[in-house]
């Protein structure tokens, strides 16, 4: 079975003025290469924002992992990392 | 006998090729008496000139309402005080009363205008009337209904801009007519019983220029109904409590609230979904949008993020904002006035993020923001709100 990449967005509202908002259509500008192997959804709020070592909203989780300033470039390339590493790649989860 | 809620709403459209309308409507509501009144007045002609004859009337029939003056007496001395005019010998402005004293009797009083239409049990039914002439010997005269309202009772009045919809054309020559709007108005109320006074207006009024050539309307349109229910309730939950201690006793405000509710806030959500065991749930947007999406938690009506979007329903609700992009403002902007009696249940812990002075945008304190949007609710269209901050 392919493997599948579960990347969760914050919505929240620190996260969406800081950029979330470009994020609601990142199933859109999935590469070719990572459509059906990468899950997106949303959260109403992570809960991260509010504590400054978490780093820069927007804030979204990949396989759990944290992602601070996320953009559709970064969770691309943490999406590539997981799936391309045979023998994975473990992020620390939060 | 219950506490009964009088929902009046109103919607128009002006001639298509005037800058002001012609018809004008005026309400007052009295909470300590429990009294609303409502006026239409339709001025001759059209424009600013009408505008200026109709709001004069309107006012003028508000105020002699409102005043203990009996009202045979006053709709005679109104009807005297108004002059005809001269050239046409028709007068200047026709009107239309509703005056609901609380739950016990309805008056409804017209003069020119298109009859009334009261709805019983879903049904149109007829009223015996009173028909006073003029003391100045011409044409006019006024009609006085009096009843006792029940549950679910509607009273819909309207200028004629809305029976005379489409007239001359081929399949409206005589335009759309009172026996058309009341077949209308039953089809719609077999196909939802519970149809709001916002929603019905609204189709009236859409239906009335569906008969005109290119959908212009020919004439000032308006439609205003009072519809006399049992008070339809929803409360509001935004922000997390000031003490977190207190995260299960607001989270049970929600589940026992007898009536609909919404979340407006990501941490209120997820509290809300923590203390209830209820998962919530963002479903994927499609494209881009300038508000974070709406989330699904079961029991709950709406749940949204806060302060971006409770900053856009309160633009809304102040410029009146119709436009018909559908997003979480508007879903809450429809759940409110939908409502006649909101309880506003306000979290007043900070988000230490929303201070941060690299954010591209100001974010509004929530505590100021449902004061205003408390505010707007209550004076720009008469709901009964009630604010605790927690």
């Amino acid at each position: 079975m392919d493997k599948i990449v579960d990347v969760e967005i914050c919505t929240g509202t620190t996260c969406f003025v800081m950029g979330a908002g470009h994020l609601m259509s990142l199933a859109e500008e999935l590469p070719e290469r990572l459509k059906g192997s990468v899950s997106i959804r949303f959260a109403r709020c992570l809960g991260v924002c509010s504590v400054p070592d978490n780093g820069r909203p927007p804030f979204a989780t990949v396989n759990g992992a944290l992602i601070e300033n996320a953009s559709v470039e970064n969770l691309v390339a943490a999406c590539d990392l997981l799936l391309s590493g045979e023998k994975g790649m473990n992020y620390e989860t939060v | 006998m219950e506490n009964l809620f009088k929902e009046v709403e109103v919607y128009q459209v002006r001639k298509a090729s005037e800058l002001a309308c012609g018809d004008v409507f005026l309400s007052n509501r009295d909470p300590l008496t429990d009294r609303l009144v409502s006026v239409l007045s339709d001025g001759l002609g059209s424009g600013v000139k009408a505008n200026v004859l109709a709001a004069m009337t309107a006012q003028m029939a508000l105020k002699f309402t409102l005043s203990e003056l009996d009202m045979e007496r006053s709709a005679e001395i109104m009807m005297n005080a108004l002059p005809i005019c001269a050239v046409r010998k028709i007068g200047y402005a026709t009107y239309t009363i509703v005056d609901c004293q609380g739950h016990r009797s309805i008056r409804i009083v017209e003069q020119g205008s298109p009859r009334f239409i009261y709805i019983r049990q879903g049904r149109v039914i007829d009223l015996p009337f009173e028909e006073l002439g003029s003391r100045q010997r011409d044409y006019r005269t006024v009609r006085i209904t009096t009843c006792v309202p029940q549950p679910e009772d509607r009273i819909i009045f309207f200028s004629d801009g809305i029976t005379e919809s489409g007239m001359g054309t081929p399949n409206y020559r005589l335009g759309w007519r009172h026996s058309g709007v009341v077949h209308f108005v039953q089809s719609l109320l077999s196909d939802d019983p519970e149809i709001s006074a916002r929603t019905l207006v609204r189709r009236i009024v859409r239906e009335a220029l569906n008969k005109e050539p290119s959908r212009r309307a020919g004439d000032d349109t308006t439609c205003a109904a009072v519809y006399v229910r049992r008070p339809r309730r929803t409360l509001v939950l935004s922000g997390p409590p000031y003490d977190s201690s207190r995260d299960r006793e607001v989270a049970g405000l929600l589940a026992e609230f007898d009536g609909r509710t919404a979340v407006c806030g990501g941490t209120s959500a997820e509290i809300v979904s923590r203390e209830l065991g209820r998962p919530l749930h963002t479903p994927i947007l499609r494209g881009r949008s300038t508000l974070p999406p709406v989330s699904r938690m079961e029991g709950v009506d709406l749940v949204t993020e806060g302060i971006l979007t409770l900053t856009e329903v309160l633009r809304r609700l102040d410029h009146g904002d119709s436009s018909p992009t559908a997003n979480a403002a508007t879903q809450l902007v429809d759940l409110l006035l939908e409502s006649d009696v909101i309880e506003l249940v306000v979290g007043t812990r900070i988000n230490d993020a929303h201070q941060d002075p690299n954010l591209p945008v100001d974010l509004e304190i929530r505590r100021n923001l449902m004061k205003r949007i408390k505010r707007v609710l209550e004076e720009k269209y008469l709901k009964e709100v009630n604010i605790r901050y927690i």
